[in-house]
């Protein structure tokens, strides 16, 4: 609805999952070369690498956990007789109290009682 | 071996210290980047903003050049208010509300000349537009020029007091600029909760009458179970906020209120419910305190009790469409007053403010 919609935060799964998945075989890699090898550094660098996993693990966690709702424009229609409400998506033009659409229940018809912004089921 | 300790020690000294620099270094780096990221999402909106405010206004335009059009609304963001001085503060709400009124005139008599096809309310609706690409070139131009006197200066405090604001500042500047599309669309937003309710009261009990006493704001007469009930919001479905306390006035004039009550918007903290209706006592208007003062000195002077209604919400949906919290809250807040009403003794009068934003809220 917004003409300035932030850039939607779960774009950037693709890359926590590539930098995840890079860095957990990274830390793999030196601890097999430690075994291999004996060589303390190794241990050092996989302790190290293990340790960017784990954080971006957690912050991975955080994003996905992120609830984003959308939102849309919608419009409440009463009924003058026979008080019948319907909620339909906002059109162009739909203004508060002027008449739309006719009744689905007695055909008179509706007034326009509000417009507002709905969180969409999903 | 020795000296080679002694080496080893002096290099270390020397690396730490160079360190302590290099890591300051980075740290201003780092905030300068954050900085100009922030702004960057700013200088965005003012853009958005600007751009929508010219598109809008060319609709009407279509006899005059484009660049012409252009041209004017660039040099309309550019306008200041100054407010008058403090030095001497007798009288000071009183020149404020003629700076405040000579600004708004002017600013709606200028996009009036510009958009010669829009009808009054659609030239409310585009002088707010203009309003809110100018609020957001101010607040980018003040943002930009402490960050190049930060920058200039190196000054690690001034860039983390920036940084520090910014998060809170975006929230604003997003809220602000929510209310672009609203205003385009002409729908109503959080902000115009207090002439939603008004405007329901208007249509639940029938107007004896309707007038217009001051520009741009009108007084509906309900009759109320015996009692006279003077309903008092901007005039719609334009974008303006009304001048209330001369309204107030114009109703304190005829007859003498047992109550006046203030319906208006409230910002709610975290945590908090929005649509949440609140009682309250004082007048519920903000902004800049004129009307606030006018209705507090003349329900001092004639002792009226002054009541409140909030509806609260949070910042982004009190400017933004409004959504279906607010709106449920707006028909609570009409049940909240019908019962403030109730109360009052039957052949006694009240008058209730619709006090907020009144875009898409026809009379």
């Amino acid at each position: 609805m917004s003409t300035a919609e932030a850039p939607h935060p779960k774009r950037w799964v693709p890359t926590y999952i590539v930098l995840l998945a890079s860095l957990l075989v990274l830390s793999a890699a030196l601890v097999l070369q430690y075994i291999r090898t004996g060589s303390d550094s190794y241990l050092v660098s996989a302790a190290f690498v293990a340790v960017i996993a784990v954080y971006t693990a957690w912050s991975f966690a955080r994003l996905i956990t992120l609830k984003v709702t959308p939102k849309s424009l919608v419009t409440l229609l009463k009924c003058s007789s026979c008080g019948h409400e319907v909620v339909r998506k906002y059109r162009e033009g739909d203004m508060l109290f002027s008449e739309a659409d006719a009744c689905p229940k007695c055909g008179s018809k509706m007034v326009i009682e509000g417009i507002f912004l709905r969180e969409e089921k999903r | 071996m020795n000296g080679d300790a002694t080496t080893n020690m002096l290099l270390w000294i020397i690396a730490l210290f160079a360190l302590s620099f290099l890591m300051q270094e980075l740290q201003i780096y780092r905030i300068i980047t954050e900085v100009e990221n922030y702004l960057g999402v700013i200088r965005a909106a003012r853009e958005r903003a600007l751009l929508a405010a010219k598109e809008q206004v060319r609709k009407y335009s279509k006899s005059l050049d484009p660049e012409y059009v252009s041209r004017r609304i660039d040099k309309l963001i550019e306008t200041r208010i100054i407010a008058p001085t403090s030095l001497d503060p007798f009288g000071l709400v009183r020149k404020l509300k003629h700076v405040l009124l000579v600004g708004e005139r002017t600013l709606e008599s200028e996009v009036a000349s510009l958009a010669p096809a829009a009808s009054p309310y659609e030239v409310q609706n585009l002088v707010v537009l203009v309003d809110i690409a100018r609020s957001l070139n101010e607040v980018y131009k003040l943002l930009n020029h402490y960050y190049l006197v930060a920058r200039r200066f190196k000054s690690l405090w001034l860039l983390m007091q920036l940084s520090a604001a910014m998060p809170f500042i975006i929230e604003e500047v997003r809220a602000v600029e929510g209310a672009v599309e609203a205003f385009r669309k002409s729908i109503p937003i959080g902000d115009s909760a207090g002439p939603l309710v008004a405007a329901f009261l208007m249509r639940k009990y029938g107007v004896q009458y309707v007038v217009e006493p001051v520009k741009d704001t009108i007084v509906a007469k309900l009759a109320y179970g015996g009692k006279d009930i003077y309903v008092i919001k901007g005039k719609g479905p334009g974008g303006n906020t009304g001048h209330y306390d001369d309204v107030v006035a114009w109703v304190i004039q005829r007859t003498k209120p047992a109550v006046i009550i203030t319906v208006d918007a409230a910002l709610r903290y975290e945590g908090e419910v929005s649509g949440e209706v609140v009682h309250g006592f004082g007048v519920a208007i903000g902004g800049t305190g004129v009307e606030k003062y006018g209705i507090e000195e003349m329900a001092t002077k004639y002792s009226i009790p002054l009541y409140a209604v909030l509806i609260k919400m949070a910042e982004v949906e009190a400017l933004s469409a409004m959504t279906e919290e607010v709106y449920r809250g707006v028909k609570e807040g009409v049940a909240v007053v019908e019962e403030l009403l109730a109360s009052l003794p039957g052949g006694s009068s009240a008058v209730v403010v619709g006090v907020g934003n009144t875009v898409g809220v026809p009379p």
